[in-house]
């Protein structure tokens, strides 16, 4: 056959290339491309004789019928098929087909998915009428891969899959949320709690430093994102905001997630599958009816958990016994902090009574100039928080007929944050329309048009920014919400970066606007039934615009700053282009054969700016008018660019469904390395064997599927920015006396090295799928061992060299794991059912081939929180140990740490935490440059998720249950906890004070007035992160009746984050202040509080 | 949507059929350049110049804050707001962010200077001299950049050249004498490089050929003074409250100095000469008179206001300064805030601004119509609660509303002329200088402020001190009494003193003179009464722990350092 010469030719080239050196391999490209283009263009017009000369058969018997369901409804769309035929048509909108069988001995095969399979002789019949049955097996359903589909039950590769509607049935807003818990060996972690907030996904492990983000794919073009600019009150690389890069989605648009977890399934993507891909599919129109959908859903969030901070009583009491621990341990002037008479209150220069601890108890009494007759404290986390509601509609309208499909729904989604003034909307919409144009020739478009507002409140800072969970913590209880001297007070408690935090949300504004266009489609010549050609583009374009204001009431504006604002514009834009050739083929009954050659190339550029000012005649205008500030910041922006080019091929055989076999090769380009190691080749074998088709499983009668699975191959990542490999001479300018002039400087960011290149992952995965009792219970078992070489880093050089750090590649990670996942229909019975499904997933992760430990910065100050050791897992944080407090002199006295102390200074060091001497120094010496050690680990041992789902007659129930056991959390938040005279903190860090009676318990150091405290980073600040939530919980009623204006009304209440158990101290253990940076993750910066909503839907569709 | 279709693959085709994968991975930078494409022209020198100069201005100097810190801080004088003093201020030199910026930004000024020098020698296009003026500015700045290491971290590493020209990443601490040397050699390579403040290509504003000499002078004399052993010293200080927290005035500490570590070798007589005669090689072309700033010739400015007033700013006297541009964040320094205050439309100064100030043991020093305390001083202030302060306490009576008569005689000697405001206490009870406070906008927090780093009033101090030490005490004394004739302090005689008294009477004319600008920590250090001094205060004023042990007398190293360069395996002793 001619098609297939076309293929061998193909095949030839790529077999050729695989022979030639390394040395000559890029030239050889370069000769090969003309040919591999020359080679599309003939074989599009071959081509296009074939497919004329096989649409003429002719055929002897017309059959017709109707196909319906179980409850005699018409199933349009039907695929119906001439057994051993091409001959192949589908069910119209009344489930109606029509074929012409060549002889009454035709077997006719009907399938739909999600139905099982039926096959039936034609015979004399010139009418079949069949009723599918709904298949509990998902083994024949279509599963997308990278660049093609396959039936399920013919993966070779370790691929986990999540339904449209089984994602939303956990009411996420965005699309990776709803991830969270639902596969195995797929790690979801928020950022923090903060609606539209970044979700960081790990899948299998994390084994990059530079990100081990998985590679985002929808409607089969990969996502790319833009960041969001700095604000006016910090500088840009300390903020630590995000936002989801996948929010554009409406979860309610997705038809299915597959997520591509081996080599097998990702070698595809080459050097950007390293880290394992999520192919995402938007829902198309059907054959069918035109349908319509409504559904909405609105919540009321509250705080899940609240930190317990000081009252005004116990926080005065606090402020006093700092004074007189000061004074009777370091010699500091005794003055109580609340006395309790009247004397000159130092932030307004009035001469006032100042209360006494047992005032805020009874109430302040009158003739208090500074505080209200009957005072009794402020809770300020209460000021900030709110019940939050929230709302989301979506309508959708789509259907289809033969000749083609379309779905256009509309998004509206409005998210109050549970902190007063932050919140997330988004309208969106999206438009898939498909098209067969002929028999030759279809074509299909997805559009995606997306704006969302992200309002935002400073948190998820670093410690050093002022931030208003840290304020709601810190700012003292005792004082007046309506103070009229607070602007006074806020000023002394400005030193400490803490502002009053009503005043911070309420009059402070961030917005960030996200537009997002974001369109794939294709157009594709179908040259015969099993080969053809498409072409496929993709454009994306997303832009963050924010808008930041500090008015003159809140510290970073206040007079005389008058006002600072700041607008910023972070825009990516990206276009894909790929061109497909694609054949499948069975031969005879054994052998089926697809293929699948590409060529795509891809640019992306990243454009930012920032202008900022301060010192503006009013607060009217805002943001709007940056010109009038006073102050005005340079202005600066920024250009990138880049762009990768790729040749890639699968091919997939399969022997009569029982031995199947898929090799994959892609040769990657990227514009981010330097000449000599631009390119590089990925690919992968996988092998699988459908054991339950053999004879002898069969006859065991146990298994109704059995497959085993393995595969290897490589996968790459270059995950990292451009013009890693180039020295930058960066303008910077100079005062010279009273002038300012230009000047370029050397960038010390990057020590640089020219060889950079591709960091490589090469994984081997052995899988077994089982399924019992008719699938009704099915179990997939997959172990893995993955190793990354020459990981691309960003190592700290030594501040000798005049830089500060160096992308290089060096390091080896090995991920090694199991996965486990369930899915059984316990109870099958018409009125009743029990459908259970569960995943768990271990992984084990160890660094190795390091010349030395490779430390990792949180923030200024914090420069070495997290190391990277050979032997020792991502993630492993780096710190102090400590070893209890010293309870008296003769204990400081017999610390060789404190030998040269003198006499009378001993006293200063009782009620301080002892450290652990880790090096052992005879001197007794306490330094971080010697005796840190790994104290915790953020990875967790394993990570699960559990569904439960229970029907009865219309009423369906289901929960879900999600955990992640074993992983520590770097908790920054504690740093703050200085045990000092001012600033609140939470009450058990106040009840575990050491005191002279509380020394065997004590838990936290004396309090002091003094500043002189030396306090480590240790394992104070690593907390047990483990957790179980009670994630969902969904009860819902299906009406379905015609007397109904509409067919089918789901009504439902539900519950998100109901309950958890966990002994983490702070507000929520699903934190991830770092986002996608696996090498820091688990760290807690001050993280917008999770929330719980209580939920009410209804679904309906006419 | 077909014809787009059918364009891209039109597009993609086209790419394919000409091959042009090359180009299309080609990585274009647009928002910087590369290093090749810097010019050969005077202009392009001057924007490698301009590009090591903007260094002072970021992150670890002056950006964050951070620089004049540890730079000022560690010392007896200084006092104010004790949570600003959690750091270096109170002697947590193990836990020191500040350290890491301060380390780090000294060797980026290193590393810069090293990358550029190359570059300008192998310029075609500028004259020879120029070229020469511009690489002794940046051999100005490693000597100094190492001068301030050494003093602090004792032995480091020496980087000569740049790792962007193979120089090993990871390189060793070279010995306090290594240093030292090569200090030297490049301040005497500076010294005949860059142009005399008489030469006509000289540029008002720059450093100069004397502004060289004068820095080779303070090293000698640094490593002459550490080097120099047994010798005795009278400093005022000691504890500055008693038990029951009323302050103490001030009493004279005698105290025998230590041979400061790693100076152990240098021969004090011999660097005390060199000292001398370096200073008299500046102070032999410098004006001898009091001068007005129109002149670019080196001299003293005739009075203290006018030294500091903006017309002055890198002229005459002022041999060395860095300049600011006020209200920008990668430009703008905090000098003002931090040793001045900031200050609101109507004049009043914020709360919190101004930590850094200096004690009443600092203020009592001065005779009491002394320009530098009379003139360079904050007396009268408002806050912005409108509390009415004077400093200090001690000229103001005791009670809050004076009778007319002693009113009147505080009116006539100080100016305190309204009995509404009371004297200040606590930690605002301290001494701010006004060196930083004629600037164009004082409510911003980053001004147009320049720090002084070398001054030519510093140069005869540094000569009088050489000129003692090698028995010339006629000398010394006459160029002290130019110094203080400029304040109008009361001349001294050099019957006066012995060569201990007048060591220890210099030593406080410096403190006097030079307060705040980065010298005092210095000087306790190099000469070896550092300890002596620190401990006799214990907790200062203001509850500030001065009190400080052996290990303290060097600053401990950034962990990034010791975790970044394999040469380096362990700290500072005690760290």
């Amino acid at each position: 056959m001619r098609k297939s010469e076309g293929l061998l030719k193909s095949g030839q080239c790529t077999e050729r290339h695989k022979t030639i050196d390394r040395g000559k391999r890029k030239t050889f490209f370069f000769e090969c491309l003309p040919k591999v283009s020359g080679y599309l263009l003939l074989t599009l017009t071959l081509s296009l004789f074939i497919c004329y000369g096989a649409y003429s058969q002719a055929t002897a018997i017309s059959v017709t019928g109707r196909v319906t369901d179980t409850r005699g409804e018409s199933l349009p769309g039907v695929t119906v098929r001439v057994k051993n035929s091409t001959e192949s048509t589908s069910t119209n909108n009344n489930g109606i087909y029509t074929i012409k069988v060549p002889s009454p001995a035709s077997v006719l095969v009907f399938a739909f998915i999600g139905f099982d399979k039926v096959e039936r002789a034609v015979r004399n019949n010139t009418t079949l009428n069949v009723t599918l049955q709904e298949s509990n097996s998902e083994l024949d359903e279509v599963v997308i891969i990278g660049y093609g589909s396959v039936r399920k039950g013919d993966l070779t590769g370790a691929v986990g899959s999540v339904k449209g509607e089984d994602l939303v049935n956990n009411n996420p807003i965005s699309v990776n949320q709803g991830l969270q818990g639902m596969i195995a060996g797929v790690e979801v972690n928020r950022n923090d709690g903060a609606p539209g907030a970044g979700i960081s996904m790990t899948i299998r492990g994390a084994n990059s430093f530079s990100g081990s983000e998985p590679l985002y794919v929808v409607d089969d073009i990969p996502v790319t994102s833009a960041g969001i600019s700095g604000d006016a009150g910090n500088s840009a690389d300390d903020a630590k905001q995000t936002v989801n890069p996948l929010a554009f989605l409406n979860p309610q648009d997705i038809e299915s997630i597959q997520v591509l977890k081996d080599a097998s399934a990702t070698a595809i993507y080459g050097s950007r599958g390293a880290n394992g891909v999520v192919l995402i599919t938007t829902k198309k129109g059907k054959v069918g009816k035109d349908k319509v959908e409504f559904m909405v859903n609105t919540g009321v969030s509250s705080i899940t958990n609240r930190l317990e901070l000081l009252g005004a009583y116990d926080y005065a009491i606090r402020g006093n016994e700092a004074r007189l621990n000061y004074n009777r341990y370091e010699d500091g002037t005794l003055g109580l902090l609340w006395p309790g008479r009247v004397q000159i209150d130092e932030a307004t220069n009035l001469v006032s009574y100042k209360p006494k601890p047992e005032d805020f108890l009874t109430g302040v009494p009158s003739g208090s100039l500074t505080y209200p007759e009957g005072f009794t404290g402020t809770d300020w986390l209460n000021t900030i928080l709110r019940n939050a509601v929230s709302q989301d509609y979506t309508l959708r309208i789509s259907g289809g007929t033969e000749k083609g499909t379309y779905s256009l729904s509309g998004n509206y989604t409005d998210q109050q944050g549970i902190i007063k003034r932050s919140g997330y909307k988004r309208y969106g919409t999206q438009l898939n329309i498909g098209r067969k144009v002929s028999k030759l020739f279809e074509l299909g478009i997805n559009t995606n048009l997306n704006y969302a507002n992200y309002q935002m409140v400073k948190t998820n800072t670093v410690q050093t920014q002022s931030n208003v969970m840290n304020d709601a913590m810190r700012y003292a209880p005792t004082n007046v919400f309506d103070d009229p001297y607070s602007d006074l007070r806020e000023e002394i408690a400005a030193a400490s970066r803490i502002s009053n935090p009503y005043k911070s949300v309420m009059n402070m504004k961030d917005e960030t606007r996200s537009v997002r266009v974001y369109t794939t489609g294709f157009a594709q010549l179908n040259f015969t039934p099993s080969l053809n050609f498409r072409q496929r583009f993709g454009y994306n374009y997303n832009s963050n615009e924010r808008e930041n204001f500090y008015g003159r009431d809140v510290h970073q504006g206040r007079p005389p700053i008058n006002g600072r604002a700041s607008e910023g514009e972070e825009a990516t834009r990206q276009l894909t282009l790929e061109s497909l050739l694609s054949y499948n083929k069975k031969f005879g009954t054994k052998h089926n054969v697809s293929a699948v050659a590409v060529a795509s190339f891809e640019d992306a550029n990243r454009k930012r700016y920032e202008i900022k000012a301060s010192g503006f005649p009013t607060d009217i205008n805002e943001n709007f008018n940056i010109g009038s500030g006073l102050v005005q910041q340079t202005p600066q922006n920024r250009k990138e660019e880049n762009s990768l080019m790729s040749f890639l091929g699968r091919v997939n055989y399969g022997y009569m469904s029982k031995y199947l076999f898929t090799v994959n090769f892609r040769r990657d380009g990227s514009s981010k390395f330097s000449d000599q190691n631009k390119w590089a080749n990925f690919g992968s074998v996988g092998l699988a064997w459908t054991a339950s088709e053999e004879m002898f499983i069969k006859d065991l009668n146990m298994f109704s599927f059995l497959k085993l699975r393995t595969s290897y191959g490589s996968t790459g990542n270059q995950g990292i920015n451009p013009y890693g490999t180039k020295y930058q001479m960066i303008s910077v300018n100079a005062p010279i006396l009273d002038l300012v002039q230009s000047g370029f400087a050397l960038n010390k960011n990057n020590m640089v090295d020219q060889g950079l290149k591709w960091e490589t992952t090469y994984q081997t995965d052995l899988g077994l799928d089982m399924g019992f009792l008719k699938d009704r219970l099915s179990v997939t078992v997959d172990v893995y061992r993955k190793r990354t070489e020459d990981l691309l880093q960003t190592m700290a050089v030594a501040p000798t060299t005049g830089f500060e750090t160096r992308l290089t590649n060096f390091g080896t990670v090995l991920n090694e794991g199991l996965e486990l996942s369930v899915y059984g229909a316990v109870i099958q019975n018409p009125k009743f059912n029990w459908k259970v499904n569960g995943n768990i997933a271990f992984n084990r992760n160890e660094v190795s081939g390091l010349q030395g430990d490779q430390f990792l910065r949180l923030y200024t100050g914090m420069e070495s929180a997290m190391v990277l050791r050979n032997g020792q897992p991502i993630g492993s944080i780096y710190g102090m140990v400590e070893d209890g407090f010293y309870d008296n002199e003769a204990e400081v006295r017999a610390d060789p740490r404190w030998r040269t102390l003198p006499d009378d200074r001993l006293k200063s060091k009782i009620g301080e935490i002892k450290y652990v001497n880790v090096d052992g120094d005879a001197e007794g010496v306490i330094s971080a440059s010697n005796d840190r050690t790994v104290i915790g680990n953020t990875t967790p041992d394993y990570t699960f998720g559990l569904t439960n789902t229970f029907g009865y007659k219309r009423l369906t129930f289901s929960f879900f249950v999600q955990g992640s056991i074993g992983n520590d959390i770097l908790n920054t938040n504690s740093l703050a906890l200085r045990m000092g005279e001012r600033d609140n903190f939470p009450k058990f860090a106040f009840d575990g004070r050491w005191t002279e009676e509380t020394a065997a318990t004590a838990t936290w150091p004396r309090l002091t007035a003094g500043t002189n405290r030396e306090m480590f980073f240790s394992d104070r600040n690593v907390e047990d992160g483990s957790f179980v939530r009670l994630k969902t919980v969904n009860i819902g009623y299906t009406f379905n009746s015609k007397k109904l204006f509409a067919s089918t009304i789901y009504v439902y209440g539900s519950a998100n984050n109901l309950l958890t158990f966990t002994n983490y101290s702070w507000y929520d253990p699903d934190v991830n202040s770092f986002a996608a940076d696996a090498s820091r993750r688990g760290v807690d910066m001050n993280a917008y509080p999770n929330s719980r909503t209580f939920n009410f839907g209804i679904r309906a569709s006419f | 949507m077909k014809k787009i279709i059918n364009l891209k693959i039109l597009a993609l085709a086209m790419v394919f059929l000409t091959g042009s994968c090359e180009k299309a991975l080609e990585e274009k930078p647009y928002s910087f350049i590369s290093p090749e494409q810097m010019e050969d022209s005077p202009e392009a020198m001057n924007l490698w110049m301009n590009g090591v100069r903007s260094t002072f201005l970021r992150d670890g100097f002056f950006r964050y804050e951070v620089f004049n810190r540890p730079y000022e801080m560690d010392c007896d004088d200084i006092t104010g707001n004790r949570s600003f003093y959690n750091q270096t201020g109170s002697g947590n030199f193990g836990n020191a962010d500040d350290l890491r910026g301060y380390w780090s930004s000294l060797y980026l000024l290193i590393g810069r200077s090293n990358y550029v020098i190359p570059s300008l020698n192998s310029m075609s296009n500028v004259e020879r001299d120029e070229i020469d003026n511009a690489i002794g500015e940046l051999n100005f700045y490693k000597a100094w950049a190492y001068f301030t290491l050494v003093r602090a971290f004792g032995p480091v590493p020496l980087s000569k050249t740049s790792v962007v020209y193979g120089e090993p990443a990871n390189l060793p601490r070279s010995s306090v004498a290594e240093v030292y040397a090569y200090i030297i050699e490049i301040l005497k390579e500076s010294e005949a490089q860059l142009f005399a403040r008489t030469n006509a290509k000289y540029k008002v504003g720059m450093i100069s050929q004397e502004a060289a000499k004068t820095m080779l002078a303070k090293v000698y004399l640094n490593m002459a003074s550490g080097g120099l052993s047994g010798a005795q010293l009278t400093v005022m200080g000691g504890p500055h409250k008693n038990a029951a927290g009323q302050r103490l005035t001030s009493i004279p500490l005698q105290v025998t100095k230590d041979v400061v570590a790693g100076h152990e070798s240098f021969n004090a007589a011999e660097y005390f000469r060199l000292a001398r005669d370096k200073a008299k090689e500046v102070i032999d072309v410098a004006d001898p008179g009091l001068i007005s700033v129109a002149g670019a010739k080196v001299g003293l400015i005739n009075n203290w206001n006018n030294l500091w007033s903006k017309a002055s700013r890198g002229k005459a006297e002022h041999l060395w300064m860095l300049y600011s541009e006020q209200g920008k964040d990668n430009n703008g320094m905090v000098l003002t805030y931090h040793y001045c205050g900031q200050y609101d439309a109507e004049g009043r100064m914020l709360a919190g601004s101004g930590p850094m100030g200096l004690s009443d043991h600092w203020y009592d020093l001065f005779e009491e119509t002394d320009r530098r305390i009379r003139d360079g001083v904050i007396h009268k202030f408002t806050m912005n609660n409108n509390a009415k302060r004077w400093y200090p306490a001690k000229e103001q009576t005791p009670t809050t509303s004076p009778d007319p008569e002693t009113l009147n005689l505080y009116k006539t000697k100080y100016g305190y002329d309204d009995p509404s405001f009371r004297h200040a206490s606590g930690d605002q009870g301290i001494a701010r200088v006004t060196k930083y406070l004629d600037v164009t906008d004082k409510t911003l927090r980053r001004t147009d402020a320049p720090y002084p780093f070398l001054r030519y009033a510093e140069t005869l101090l540094i000569y009088a001190e050489a000129a003692n030490e090698v028995d010339d005490i006629t000398e010394a004394v006459s160029k002290l009494n130019q110094v203080r004739f400029r304040s109008e302090a009361t001349p001294v005689e050099p019957g006066d003193f012995d060569k201990v008294s007048l060591r220890s009477f210099i030593l406080e004319e410096r403190r006097r003179e030079l307060a705040l600008e980065g010298n005092r920590p210095w000087d306790l250090r190099r000469w070896g009464i550092y300890l002596q001094v620190m401990n006799a205060i214990g907790n200062d004023n203001n509850n500030i722990v001065k009190s400080r042990e052996q290990k303290h007398l060097l600053f401990a190293l950034p962990i990034v350092e010791i975790t970044g360069n394999t040469e380096i395996n362990e700290n500072n002793p005690g760290w």
